[in-house]
């Protein structure tokens, strides 16, 4: 509970000291919370369907633990649970393997392995895909993503993430404060432009803090590249021949294409931006301090309701700097008492429409007037092989299914996975565990049915084990 | 860190030997035909392929290869070191291929050298064209020296002339170039790591590098430059073993 996730439950109430009196299990199968504040029902259910926290066999991780961790360091690399695939072996930057639990309560899932290899190159993917060496790529990049366009062996799947691209602009720095300015400087990103080339796919035009597919989110799109009325704005704002600005992005990919596309629109306008490329730590650490003047970045719900992004870009309860907490608004300087006791109200609001209603009230707010202009929503594309049936990503990074997969034919394969640091280590998913898990020395464990097979294969060398050829494609 | 490093270090010590064998075992007698038929085909083949093998970007030359050589006409393992059926099977202790041999996992192993061949080519092609193109110049300056002259006279037959005299007086400097060039291929391997997602230490130097790990990056350095000290030692003692001056 002490650990920096820990907060989307502290919120209701929930600490170390306390989590053993508001939480109990009342029977095997009825756990009790309490929460110790004034929250609407949906918004509760919402911060327990985050992945941040997992029921796990007490006795396992009790018998690794270090230091007083419970066996959190342990977990980092290992499994105590009963999901729907046990983690084998976790090599950070190289492979991942997920072994079916047979003894899954809801039935075994349908394929016995999955292995993800971490493949840093999208063309090499690609190749990977096409061939038939993997089943899956999780990150092609938009041109490869065209390029499978016409494949009948692959299929390219779109879904929406909980997660916006936008502008910060800094309210410390005078010229950014003014109003006029801000509202000019939404009209200077060519939004179409780019979801339509170096984008497309990957990113669609979003301009409210919470994404669309998803209750509570605005749809609307009310801006457009329009340099003309950009112009005017900032004649009006006394700055006819525009001004010089810094914007901070991370050589992450699309932030420096996406800030080399402002650039050339703004500089229609007649402000020069200065694009200062960084490694995406040292921006983040940068706008923690709120030493950025402009700065282009994202942000990824926690959890599946629009609080989770009303909290930090309409509430900011301490704008000092030595403010405990810092939401995005915090880190653009924006002092804003009205927006925090609104958005304080909606996650108490008892009625869900009325709720809902309030956060689109909100994410009017920040489309028109505020230090952020959001400008993309992300989209996943996974690509699969035809055969290949029933994965399932959620709108979060850590939501990753591999329950419903089916696969035709025997074929053994991997999952291609790139170098995105978000989803470079093992899906956290996996280790969302219960507390009926069977330990990995039961014969019914399907670990232990999966050392015996690589022992046999490694020692004996006897025909028709688990494991099946590479050869056998097919 | 040290254990991230023994991880990746073996991947690219495999990769970057492999590399250095097909460069010597191909560059070496590349630039020894080179240089006696100087001026004629098989020369300029050479200091052509030696032109085109230096300048290309590994990064097309990789993609283009894979797509060549493992999509197009299967001839080789696609990226990474073990085919995913193998994935988890072996344990790894020193190299992958040393461990299927020590294994006796000659299946995995054979699989592990599919996988490596070409990344070990496009590589070694780099190792190649330097190679070929240094011992062409220092057999061309040998050729000239009086004493292939005498031997010639003496009717020594040409293959020892060129073979055993003339390249045997080359391999003093060789082996330094050699030793440079296996070192030159451990920091250039980071690009070919990353098509073929070999995981390898210039891959784990790359990407800490854009996770602003320094230590990381520090270590690896470290290390990459402990490799260059220790084979510019082992050249200088090979030098005793080549060279009979130098027993002196």
């Amino acid at each position: 509970m002490n650990k920096s996730p820990g907060f989307i439950l502290t919120q209701l109430g929930l600490d170390k000291d306390k989590v053993e009196k508001l939480v109990k299990a009342l029977d095997p199968k009825t756990l009790q919370i309490a929460i110790t504040d004034d929250f609407g029902s949906s918004f509760v259910l919402s911060t327990l369907s985050a992945n941040i926290a997992s029921i796990v066999e007490t006795n396992v991780v009790l018998q690794h633990e270090k230091d007083g961790d419970l066996g959190n360091g342990w977990l980092e690399t290992n499994y105590a649970g009963s999901r729907a695939f046990v983690l084998r072996s976790w090599k950070p930057n190289e492979s991942d393997v997920l072994e079916a639990n047979l003894t899954f309560w809801r039935g075994a899932p349908s394929i016995k392995r999955v292995v993800i290899r971490h493949v840093p190159e999208p063309a090499t993917q690609r190749l990977l895909l096409e061939k038939g060496d993997v089943d899956m790529a999780r990150n092609l990049s938009a041109d490869q993503i065209a390029g499978l366009a016409g494949n009948k062996d692959t299929v390219v799947e779109s879904s929406p993430k909980a997660e916006v691209y936008y502008d910060g602009l800094n309210q410390k720095h005078e010229r950014l404060r003014n109003p006029k300015v801000r509202q000019a400087l939404r009209w200077l990103v060519d939004y179409q432009g780019t979801t339509e080339s170096f984008l497309e796919g990957r990113f669609k035009v979003h301009q409210a803090f919470w994404p669309s597919g998803f209750a509570g989110s605005s749809t609307e799109t009310p801006f457009r590249l329009d340099v003309a009325k950009a112009k005017a704005l900032l004649a009006e704002a006394s700055y006819p021949n525009g001004f010089e600005v810094s914007l901070d992005a991370s050589n992450f990919y699309p932030s420096i294409d996406v800030a080399q596309s402002v650039q050339a629109t703004m500089a229609q306008s007649g402000i020069e931006v200065n694009i200062v490329p960084g490694e995406q730590k040292q921006v983040i650490t940068k706008y923690r301090v709120r030493n950025h003047p402009m700065v282009f970045l994202y942000r990824s719900a926690d959890y599946l309701d629009p609080h989770s992004n009303a909290d930090t870009f309409t509430r900011n309860p301490d704008n000092s700097d030595k403010a405990k907490s810092r939401p995005l608004a915090w880190r653009n300087g924006r002092e804003i008492p009205q927006f925090t006791e609104k958005t304080d109200a909606a996650a108490r609001e008892r009625d869900p429409a009325k709720r809902l209603q309030m956060y689109l009230e909100l994410q009017k707010i920040v489309q028109e007037n505020s230090p952020f202009v959001i400008v993309f929503q992300v989209q996943d594309q996974p690509a699969r092989r035809a055969n290949v049936k029933g994965f399932v990503t959620g709108p979060f990074a850590d939501q990753i299914f591999y329950l419903l997969v089916q696969k035709r034919g025997s074929r053994d394969r991997g999952l291609a996975q790139p170098g995105s640091p978000i989803l470079a280590g093992p899906d956290p998913g996996i280790r969302a565990v219960a507390c009926d898990a069977p330990r990995a020395s039961d014969p019914r464990h399907p670990r232990a049915h999966f050392l015996r097979a690589a022992r046999g294969r490694l020692r004996d060398r006897p025909g028709g084990t688990d494991r099946p050829r590479p050869r056998d494609r097919g | 860190m040290l254990a991230d490093i023994a991880r990746f270090f073996p991947a690219t010590v495999g990769l970057a030997t492999a590399a250095t064998l097909l460069g010597v075992l191909l560059g070496v007698p590349a630039g020894v035909l080179a240089a006696v038929h100087r001026d004629r085909w098989p020369d300029h083949l050479v200091r052509v392929l030696g032109l085109v093998g230096y300048p290309v970007p590994v990064f097309w030359l990789g993609l283009m290869g894979l797509v060549l050589f493992y999509t197009k006409l299967g001839w080789v393992e696609g990226p990474g070191r073990l085919g995913v059926a193998f994935e988890d099977l072996l344990e790894p202790t020193t190299g992958l291929l040393l461990d299927a041999a020590l294994a006796g996992e000659w299946e995995i192993f054979a699989n592990a050298l599919a996988h490596l061949i070409l990344p070990a080519s496009i590589l070694g092609c780099f190792s190649l064209a330097y190679i070929s193109r240094t011992t062409r110049s220092f057999m061309l300056a040998e050729l000239r020296l009086e004493y292939v002259t005498i031997a010639r006279v003496k009717g020594v037959p040409e293959w020892r002339v060129v073979w055993r005299h003339a390249l045997g007086s080359c391999l003093v400097p060789l082996v330094t170039v050699a030793a440079l060039s296996y070192g030159s291929l451990l920091e250039s391997a980071l690009l070919t790591e990353t098509v073929f997602a070999w995981p390898g230490l210039g891959r784990y130097i790359t990407e800490s590098l854009f996770d602003a790990d320094t230590n990381m990056v520090l270590g690896g350095t470290i290390v990459v430059g402990c490799v260059f000290i220790g084979l510019d030692l082992f050249s200088d003692l090979l030098y005793r073993l080549l060279d009979p001056e130098a027993r002196t």
